[in-house]
């Protein structure tokens, strides 16, 4: 598969189970190495580990280190990011506050349920403003409450110009954030345009989803 | 070491606020406790028993601190996926073996410090109040190089157990295989002696093999100076000297054989 993610747009990863979504994430980020063919991060090859300094990453499963508190977690990723200690506890701070973990910054994680332990991914993913978030099914193990705030989110960090890489199920989500999309069956890329063009205007991305995915499935 | 020294401090608090961690210094304290108690139930030689409890308890808790404690945290880190945490930003797998490294070596570190600090009031405890069974010659000297090097061996295993951490799916089996070398390690310098002195009929072929074994595996006996520490016998500085070096090559080896290997694993 071969694509191109624009800068300052919400780009949406979109497949059914077992599409190999999650796998080319783990590929992007490096955790696992492609065969063949080459993934380039902001113009830099992605072995560099430099190249993931303006990347903010959240996987589909947070799990952080079970005794650290929040506030330790996020220290821990400002100083690898080089940041200065004062604007990690600023930066920390406010975005603890944005996303309802303020009170609960100096508890043990393990002590989080698992929209607390997301939202807290979203903080650690974000601390370092980064250019480019990459995130792994971000609403999956969201409350209602906690799915209206991370979407709040990441309509803000589109507004602030962002590039924002993320898959998903939820395809009303995807509607309403992304400009692209790009949609993968069986580790084949079946799509990878604007949104416009995928719905072609009259049907819902819902339609244009699975209609290409029973076409795929059909013709193999 | 931006990312090296943060990752291992990361590891210490991890390591610090872990159950395993509290139920492993009870059982420390145990043993320091006995170490003053037992030595009364002999007639003499109350201080060797004092100084040879005091050291294995060193010996024991960093043993169960790398072979349970460090395994646990990074195995979870690959099997829950934590590392991904880490390698999001712009660490590299080397940083992330060295910060990992360098943190259960601060853990190592501190437990090491703690029980040393015991055994040293132990001592003066019993050479105020048993002066007469002091040991001939007792020095404080050999006694802080038989700790030091007891460290050092305590080291130079964590980096097997790294090593074996960094290609092994499952961290039983890393667990396994360090406790093996840890074995043939601290005995390997006894078989080599009973051939030396020929106690034992070998063939030429089972010779060869035991120098090639005495090259792989570490001989973890040279590190241990205990025997020289209980009865106060007089340390060679040359032997010493050479003990290090040695340690510093073989820990450093296997560090960069644990990140090539890590390197290349696939972290799915």
């Amino acid at each position: 598969m071969s694509f191109n993610v624009p800068e300052k747009t919400v780009f949406g990863f979109l497949g059914p189970n077992g599409a190999g979504k999650s796998t080319t994430i783990k590929m992007i980020m490096d955790f696992i190495r492609p065969d063949t063919g080459k993934i380039h991060i902001c113009g830099q090859s992605h072995r560099e580990p430099l190249a993931r300094k303006r990347v903010g990453f959240l996987p589909e499963h947070p799990y952080y280190y079970d005794n650290l508190t929040a506030r330790e977690l996020l220290d821990f990723l400002g100083k690898t990011a080089d940041m200065p200690t004062s604007l990690i506890r600023s930066r920390g701070d406010a975005l603890l506050e944005r996303l309802q973990l303020a009170d609960a910054a100096d508890k043990l994680l393990r002590t989080y349920s698992k929209g607390m332990q997301q939202r807290a991914g979203f903080a650690a993913a974000l601390l370092h403003d980064p250019d480019l978030l990459i995130l792994d099914e971000p609403l999956s193990g969201l409350d209602p409450i906690g799915r209206h705030m991370i979407i709040n989110l990441l309509m803000e960090l589109k507004q602030a110009g962002k590039t924002i890489f993320f898959s998903s199920h939820i395809l009303n989500d995807i509607e309403r954030l992304c400009d692209s999309v790009a949609i993968l069956n069986c580790g084949r890329l079946l799509f990878c345009d604007s949104l416009a063009t995928c719905t072609g205007g009259t049907s819902t991305l819902e339609e244009a989803f699975v209609t290409m995915i029973t076409n795929d499935d059909l013709s193999q | 070491m931006n990312t090296i020294f943060p990752l291992a401090i990361l590891t210490l608090k991890e390591g610090l606020r872990h159950r395993m961690l509290h139920g492993i210094a009870i059982l420390a304290l145990l043993m320091t406790g006995a170490s003053t108690l037992i030595p009364s139930l002999f007639m003499y030689d109350l201080g060797k028993v004092a100084i040879d409890i005091g050291l294995s308890t060193i010996t024991m808790s960093g043993m169960l601190i790398i072979f349970f404690l460090a395994i646990n945290i990074i195995g979870k880190d690959l099997d829950k996926k934590t590392i991904y945490m880490v390698l999001a930003t712009s660490t590299s797998r080397a940083q992330y073996i060295l910060g990992k490294f360098l943190g259960v070596c601060l853990l190592l570190l501190a437990s090491f410090l703690f029980l040393s600090c015991l055994l040293f009031v132990t001592v003066c405890v019993l050479n105020a109040t048993l002066p007469h069974n002091v040991i001939a010659n007792f020095s404080w000297t050999t006694l802080l190089y038989a700790q030091l090097f007891l460290f050092l061996e305590l080291v130079l295993i964590a980096s097997v157990v790294f090593f074996f951490m960094s290609f092994c799916s499952s961290f039983y089996i890393a667990l396994i295989l360090s406790g093996s070398i840890y074995l043939i390690g601290t005995g390997i310098e006894s078989v080599q002696l009973a051939l030396a002195a020929k106690e034992i009929k070998t063939s030429a072929g089972l010779s060869a093999l035991m120098q090639w074994i005495k090259w792989i595996f570490p001989n973890l006996s040279a590190f241990d100076l205990k025997t020289l520490a209980a009865y106060g016998l007089p340390v060679h500085h040359e032997t010493l000297a050479l003990t290090f070096a040695y340690w510093f090559f073989y820990t450093t080896l296997l560090l960069l054989c644990t990140i090539f290997f890590f390197n290349r694993r696939e972290l799915s």
